[in-house]
């Protein structure tokens, strides 16, 4: 099970790592989290010893990182799989540098070791994982059926979260990933889990990969919702 | 004790849907079953529970035949 970085990343893959680390760090302090349903399921984390498969689409994940990072750092064992390209180097080692463990692979290439190590990851070290299961290059929007898998082989449920931000920048990437601007105000849906029975047939495994999708997009506009019209001061930090 | 050939066979029907009797030792998991990643873990997790030998990363990407799963267990 490869579980490690790249163990020579080049200088650039490096510095581009370390940029995004600091431009994470720098901006996520300025954000305000206005309001976040879910937020007990949320903080109710730490204190659960069942692992869970967190998922979320692949443009949400820069400010969710720095909620990753604040979960990490009281304890929270948290596993993800980065791509085994260069963009997926510098994932890795942000993963990392997040508290993260992280094994490598893609749904297109290494599929099967990847989500064995995750797999493993969720059964042998009870690290909860991250799935952004439109990754890791799309379709955008389009979830894969690989967090339905682990989550029948596991046991673990799988959480859907969202967010938006009322200012941000579009990336020219293929899943369009979201930067909100500094000071940004964001909301946030963490949503109810989801258990898929280990002994489901294709077609009940096809279903809760759609229900999946259609949650990650439901919570998506929901955060769009709750977010026009929210003005005031944001709720109590985040933990 | 390693499984006996059949016991193996019988996983692999299952998962992949398709009558023992259908498999041959050349056939192939993916462009003849359809095993795609997901469904490859799903068989190594079904194959480890179900005779408790561990099978490695590199011993699962020398599957790539019926012939090779079944060769796996003979050998172990």
């Amino acid at each position: 099970m490869q579980m490690t970085d790249n163990p020579s990343p080049s200088i650039k893959t490096r510095f581009a790592a370390f940029a995004m680390w600091a431009m994470l760090k720098l901006l996520s302090s300025t954000y305000r989290v206005v309001t976040f349903e879910g937020r007990e399921r949320w903080e109710s984390l730490l204190a659960d010893s069942d692992p869970v498969i967190l998922s979320a689409w692949h443009n949400r994940i820069f400010f969710f990182a720095s909620l990753f990072e604040k979960r990490t750092a009281k304890g929270f064992k948290m596993a993800m799989m980065s791509s085994l390209s260069r963009d997926g180097e510098i994932g890795a080692i942000l993963g990392r540098k997040l508290g993260g463990l992280v094994v490598r692979g893609s749904s297109s290439r290494q599929g099967t070791k990847g989500l064995r190590a995750l797999y493993r990851a969720i059964v042998k070290k009870r690290h909860s994982i991250i799935i952004l299961p439109d990754g890791s290059k799309g379709p955008v929007y389009k979830a894969k059926i690989g967090a339905v898998s682990l989550a029948q082989l596991t046991g673990a449920s799988i959480i859907p979260m969202s967010y938006s931000a009322d200012r941000y920048w579009r990336i020219k990437s293929w899943d369009r990933l979201i930067i909100p601007k500094p000071f940004a105000r964001i909301s946030v849906v963490v949503d109810k889990p989801i258990m898929v029975d280990r002994e489901s047939s294709e077609e009940e495994l096809e279903s809760y990969r759609s229900q999946l999708e259609l949650a990650l997009n439901d919570i998506g506009r929901k955060t769009k919702e709750m977010l026009s019209g929210v003005v005031g001061e944001p709720i109590a930090e985040v933990r | 004790m390693s499984p006996n050939t059949d016991s193996v066979l019988e996983v692999i029907s299952k998962l992949a849907s398709m009558p023992i009797d259908s498999l041959k030792r050349e056939t192939e998991l993916v462009a003849d079953l359809g095993i795609d990643s997901p469904k490859a873990l799903q068989l190594l997790v079904e194959l480890e529970d179900e005779f408790g030998i561990e099978i490695s990363d590199e011993e699962a990407a020398r599957m790539e035949t019926v012939g090779d799963v079944l060769d796996f267990y003979e050998k172990a």
